[in-house]
């Protein structure tokens, strides 16, 4: 009866560190989802902040304070109304990750109202959407394109003579692509980039890490291959300045 | 009267502002606008202003590389700003007076009292030093800090601070080569300003400086002994703390 207890041991002891392998590879699993799990919820704050920046918020709402001192109810209304919009739409992105085109546009037309109102007469704004793009039935993720309308506002208008220009096109590529694009005559991303760094602010683009990040997880989570690409414009044609950034959207 | 100048890159903001002090603060006369650092610094020389009131944040630098430009600064400053936590942290440390957006009207109020009650250069210049040093090192543990008192202000490094001590809302500050100090603010205030510094709260009254603790005792009761050979008693619910600091030791 010896043979029969060696084999039982040697079964034990596979069966053993057979155990032991499903443990740790579990434990190792679960690290893993935790980890990806912290990061996502990093880049959802990160977002959060990037649509609702402290410095919009409070700046927009002292701009609405001077209709309010020059006696204008109505328009004090009306924009304080618009913000109330933007950031209940804002939070409630926050939520989803994919957003039917026409709230996005409702969206920015409230985020582009406010930036007007606060950098008055610094630029003009068209958001233009193609006719073929069925704009109820789209989904897109929610403002994936925000953090370059803000750069291009915020920093890209400075230092040029003409009127800026911010134009914001939804196109049908063909009926399974939907293109965004973003396009601005300021100073372009170069000079831009080139500025930050002479003030000495060792510059990194937010906006673009946050997008990279972004059409990353959307990758992993909806299986969607977003396209980003980012254009100097002056460095296609010399004779104009500005920046195109470009969103390919599979839908 | 006094005259001032704002200073934002932000038109809007301007207006607001010019509008609120035409209304609240008819003591005040807006000689002049700029929109960035240049344009600022142009107007503050050429204009010279009384009190200047500052955006902290702007398109072509902050309000720290304006105030740099000036030594010392010879006008009153109010400094008006959106949100910048290290910016307001800074305010703080130097007890520099600062409004946030949107401006309250009543804040801005008792900042132009402030300023109209009093004025003295010397204060104002040894704030602002503290301040411009605090913005440069923004992330060391080391910080000017400025102490008011009914007999002036004390500007101290928070390295030769060896603990506070609270006396109803006064606290006391004991100093590692200086006379003690009394201010009339809560220790919960400097517990939140000096929590960066190396500063912990070990009992309701005092927060020590673990830079000057010498010994840590559990028996009979828990208290930790400083180097000015004070034993500060440390709260049963704070003996957690005693493990931190003894490991770190």
């Amino acid at each position: 009866m010896v043979v029969p207890t060696i084999q039982l041991s040697v079964i034990s002891i596979l069966l053993a560190a057979l155990l032991i392998i499903c443990i740790v590879t579990i434990a190792i699993l679960y690290i893993k989802y935790k980890a990806v799990q912290r990061r996502n919820l990093q880049i959802e704050q990160q977002l959060l902040l990037s649509q609702m920046n402290p410095h919009f918020v409070f700046n927009s709402l002292t701009a609405i304070q001077s209709y309010i001192f020059r006696n204008e109810a109505h328009l004090a209304s009306k924009y304080l109304a618009s913000f109330a919009k933007l950031i209940r739409l804002i939070l409630e992105n926050s939520r989803i990750e994919l957003n039917s085109l026409e709230r996005e546009v409702t969206t920015l037309k409230h985020y582009l109202e406010l930036q007007a109102l606060r950098f008055e007469g610094r630029f003009e704004h068209k958001i233009e959407v193609d006719e073929q793009v069925d704009i109820d039935n789209v989904q897109i993720p929610p403002m994936l394109a925000q953090p370059f309308i803000e750069n291009a506002i915020e920093h890209g208008f400075i230092h040029i003579s003409e009127k800026g220009m911010l134009n914001i096109r939804f196109l049908a590529e063909n009926k399974n692509c939907l293109v965004i694009e973003v396009e601005d005559n300021g100073i372009g991303i170069e000079k831009s980039r080139q500025l930050q760094m002479e003030k000495g602010k060792g510059h990194r683009s937010l906006a673009t890490e946050i997008t990279q990040e972004r059409i990353r997880k959307i990758k992993c989570s909806k299986g969607i291959n977003i396209e980003m690409s980012i254009i100097d414009i002056g460095t296609i044609d010399i004779t104009r300045h500005g920046t195109l950034v470009k969103f390919k959207i599979p839908v | 009267m006094l005259n001032a100048v704002v200073i934002d890159d932000e038109s809007k903001v301007r207006e607001t502002l010019k509008q609120m002090l035409s209304i609240y603060c008819p003591n005040i006369n807006v000689i002049g606008e700029a929109d960035g650092v240049e344009s600022g610094h142009r107007i503050i020389t050429t204009q010279n202003p009384d009190v200047v009131f500052l955006d902290m944040q702007m398109n072509d630098g902050n309000g720290f590389d304006l105030l740099n430009k000036f030594s010392p600064i010879n006008f009153q400053l109010i400094i008006v700003t959106a949100y910048q936590e290290y910016a307001i942290k800074a305010f703080k440390f130097s007890a520099v007076d600062y409004l946030l957006k949107p401006i309250d009207p009543s804040d801005l109020i008792s900042a132009i009292e402030k300023i109209s009650a009093s004025y003295n250069q010397t204060e104002t210049k040894s704030k602002f030093d503290a301040l411009l040093s605090n913005s440069i090192n923004h992330e060391s543990t080391s910080k000017k800090l400025v102490l008011k008192t009914i007999n002036g202000i004390h500007v101290v490094d928070t390295d030769t601070i060896i603990r506070c001590e609270s006396h109803n809302n006064t606290t006391e500050f004991i100093f590692k080569d200086n006379a003690p100090v009394r201010v009339s603010r809560t220790l919960k205030e400097f517990e939140d300003l000096l929590a960066d510094c190396g500063f912990i709260r070990c009992h309701q009254s005092h927060l020590v400086n673990q830079k000057y603790i010498v010994k840590v005792m559990r028996f009979p009761t828990p208290t930790i002994r400083m180097t000015d050979n004070s034993e500060i008693p440390v709260a049963i619910r704070k003996k957690d703390l005693l493990k931190g600091i003894e490991e770190k030791r």
